[in-house]
């Protein structure tokens, strides 16, 4: 098992930079999860680490090792492809030895190998099979399987679960999450789903545009971003942002969005201070907006009036599409609220969660 | 009862499109499924005849030439295969057909292996001439081929004809498996690459065999010029015992104007044809299986 480190990495290809001064740490056992929207340049950053494409500038480290010019099959990785990239003439035992037999281990052992990976994924009984008589969560199985039997130092999973129907995923994430478990060893993991980075992850690096923009453990990239597009990128429903300008009135700090004004917490408002007058942007995850008959106890509330456009009932929540002024938003609040459609209401900010990000570095203030 | 008018009106308007729709695709189709059809017809006819005649004694023939023969005079394959020599040629076709047909293919495959997958200079170039090899017609090169292949001692030799074949056959047979190995998903070699493959087990492992369905459609049309290429052999060939089928075939049918043996001919039209009729049943399956497919999704 090994760490893995990316040392000012870049990567270009012609005149696009695909990667940009890339620095990451992942520790040995970690569960990593890189994401961020398609064409960020994370698949690339997995890629580079992998030896599928070649480094630009910078450095890949595993385990101490500068890896820039080792070929793949002497890094010690194995890989899980989108496609899942079966080999269509092989069987399934075949396709997991394959690795195996190309380092020539002994048969016993292959054999020993193979058979406790399909035990692992419960793929016992098709290892006579084909890849095309397989379904598609099958195949995935396959694909994890012929990585796991190499028992490599770093496991690369490039968005393995996209192919699968909603319902497949939700538990093949599950079972992934067991597997790194079980197995101790490192997993880089891509994807675009925020869902997905949330639920594995043990810790996260958001990438936009080639470069990192924050990377941390779920529970902090959601609390505290970084920046907007982190912000906005990690929750769903996505946080709300409104421009808005600090204003001081006498020792109180308030949030100014043109159409409402809200009072900023005490806590808060000294950390804001300095940039009274300045143009911000002020966030808030519909999470904590609330119907203010059932909030959550102790949240510092403030009201804010705004004409529901659209409701959307999902069983356990309700999403609520608000209009303020200018400003369109949207509230998840208890199921018990009697809020309609077309309702003019009063809604409360647990303003204890607020962000609030420079307009001009989009950088979260703090 | 004006809402059930217009939905009656709404119906038959419909089906007046459908209608029209289905004339405008007969009308797009007929002609080629009627010339299809007539070619189809000719061509099973002329097997046909042709068999059915070959059995037939020369008299019969002449006698009743659009009956099925009645006895079968299996003395004409006899003949044909011994006395007018088919045997050797038989024998002569399948060695020099086969042997070209083995080497094309192990010295194509690689080339349109690397000029589909690999990015270097001149790659476009290279696959460009290789096109523009498919286009030159071989009778032109007949004169200096055959300063060159006698200066090697190696014209008027089987090896020498099926040197010739092979370089004739490459052009072709690296276009059609450039398209091929091109339509292999790339993330199988990357997949091999980290399962630990160095580039020509990559080639040699994977790739090749899920280019099957390509080499046996480049063997299949291969097959069939070569075993009825006729002028290449006639240039160059001049030992009688030399000779492949289609230069036998034509020495028969020089033979009949003297001897009258249209049955003999028959025959032996018959055995040119049998070997590219059974591989193309064979082989035409796995031709069309596609084999990649449920490799990636």
């Amino acid at each position: 098992m090994a760490s893995v480190t990316y040392e000012h990495v870049t990567k270009r290809f012609g005149d696009v930079v695909a990667v940009n001064d890339l620095n990451i740490q992942v520790a040995d056992k970690e569960f990593l999860v890189l994401v961020g929207p398609s064409g960020c340049g994370k698949t690339t950053a997995l890629r580079l680490l992998a030896g599928l494409e070649d480094i630009t500038d910078g450095k890949i480290l595993i385990e101490d090792k500068v890896v820039n010019d080792v070929a793949p099959k002497d890094r010690d990785i194995a890989m899980v492809f989108q496609s899942y990239a079966l080999y269509p003439h092989m069987s399934v035992y075949d396709n997991m030895a394959f690795g195996l037999k190309l380092r020539k281990y002994n048969k016993d052992e292959i054999k020993r190998r193979v058979e406790q990976a399909a035990n692992i994924l419960g793929i016992e009984s098709l290892l006579d099979r084909k890849p095309k008589q397989l379904s598609g969560g099958q195949r995935q199985r396959v694909a994890v399987g012929r990585a796991i039997v190499r028992e490599p130092k770093v496991f690369l999973l490039d968005e393995p679960l996209s192919n699968l129907d909603a319902k497949l995923r939700v538990q093949t994430r599950a079972e992934l999450t067991k597997l790194h478990q079980r197995l101790q060893a490192t997993f880089i993991y891509v994807t675009h789903d925020q869902v997905e980075a949330m639920t594995m992850a043990t810790r996260i690096a958001v990438v936009n545009q080639g470069v990192l923009q924050q990377i941390d453990t779920p529970q902090m990239l959601y609390d505290k971003p970084n920046n907007l597009f982190v912000a906005g990128f990690i929750g769903s429903p996505a946080m709300n942002f409104f421009d808005a300008h600090l204003r001081k009135d006498g020792n109180n700090l308030f949030v100014d969005t043109g159409t409402f004004s809200i009072k900023v917490p005490d806590e808060q408002a000294k950390i804001y201070m300095p940039h009274v007058n300045k143009a911000v942007i002020f966030g808030i995850r519909p999470e904590d907006i609330h119907d203010p008959k059932y909030e959550a106890p102790g949240i510092i509330a403030e009201l804010v009036e705004g004409k529901i456009e659209v409701t959307e009932l999902m069983g356990n929540e309700i999403f609520l599409y608000l209009k303020s002024g200018e400003h369109n938003y949207v509230a998840r609040v208890d199921p018990r609220t009697s809020f309609k459609m077309g309702d003019d209401v009063q809604v409360s900010f647990n303003m204890g969660n607020m962000h609030i990000f420079d307009k001009e570095t989009e950088q979260a203030i703090r | 009862m004006d809402i059930d008018q217009d939905y009656t009106k709404n119906i038959q308007i419909s089906k007046k499109t459908l209608l029209i729709d289905k004339l405008k695709k007969w009308a797009r189709l007929t002609p080629s499924y009627f010339i299809l059809g007539i070619w189809s017809l000719f061509t099973a006819f002329t097997i046909l005849w042709v068999t059915a005649s070959s059995f037939k004694s020369n008299r019969q023939l002449f006698k009743e030439t659009w009956k099925i023969p009645t006895e079968l005079h299996f003395e004409n394959y006899v003949k044909a295969w011994t006395t007018v020599k088919m045997g050797t040629y038989f024998i002569n076709s399948t060695i020099v057909v086969l042997s070209a047909l083995v080497i094309v293919l192990f010295i194509s495959a690689p080339v349109a292996y690397i000029l589909s997958r690999v990015k270097f200079k001149g790659n476009n170039l290279i696959l460009t001439l290789f096109i523009a090899g498919i286009g030159i017609p071989v009778q032109l090169l007949y004169i200096p081929l055959f300063v060159i292949m006698t200066d090697l001692g190696i014209n008027n030799t089987m090896f020498g004809l099926g040197l010739l074949y092979v370089v004739v056959s490459i052009p072709f047979t690296v276009f059609i498996l450039t398209g091929f190995f091109g339509s292999i998903p790339k993330e199988l070699e990357e997949a091999g690459v980290i399962d630990g493959c160095s580039d020509f087990q990559v080639y040699w492992k994977i790739m090749f065999p899920l280019a099957t369905p390509g080499l046996i459609t480049a063997a299949i049309f291969n097959f069939i010029w070569l075993w009825n290429e006729y002028q290449i052999a006639l240039v160059f060939i001049n030992n009688p015992d030399l000779r492949t089928l289609p230069l036998g075939l034509y020495a028969l049918s020089n033979a009949m104007q003297y001897t009258g043996d249209w049955v003999g001919l028959m025959a032996g039209v018959v055995i040119i044809m049998v070997p590219t009729i059974l591989l193309y049943v064979i082989l035409s399956e796995k031709m069309i299986a596609g084999i990649t497919m449920g490799s990636v999704k």
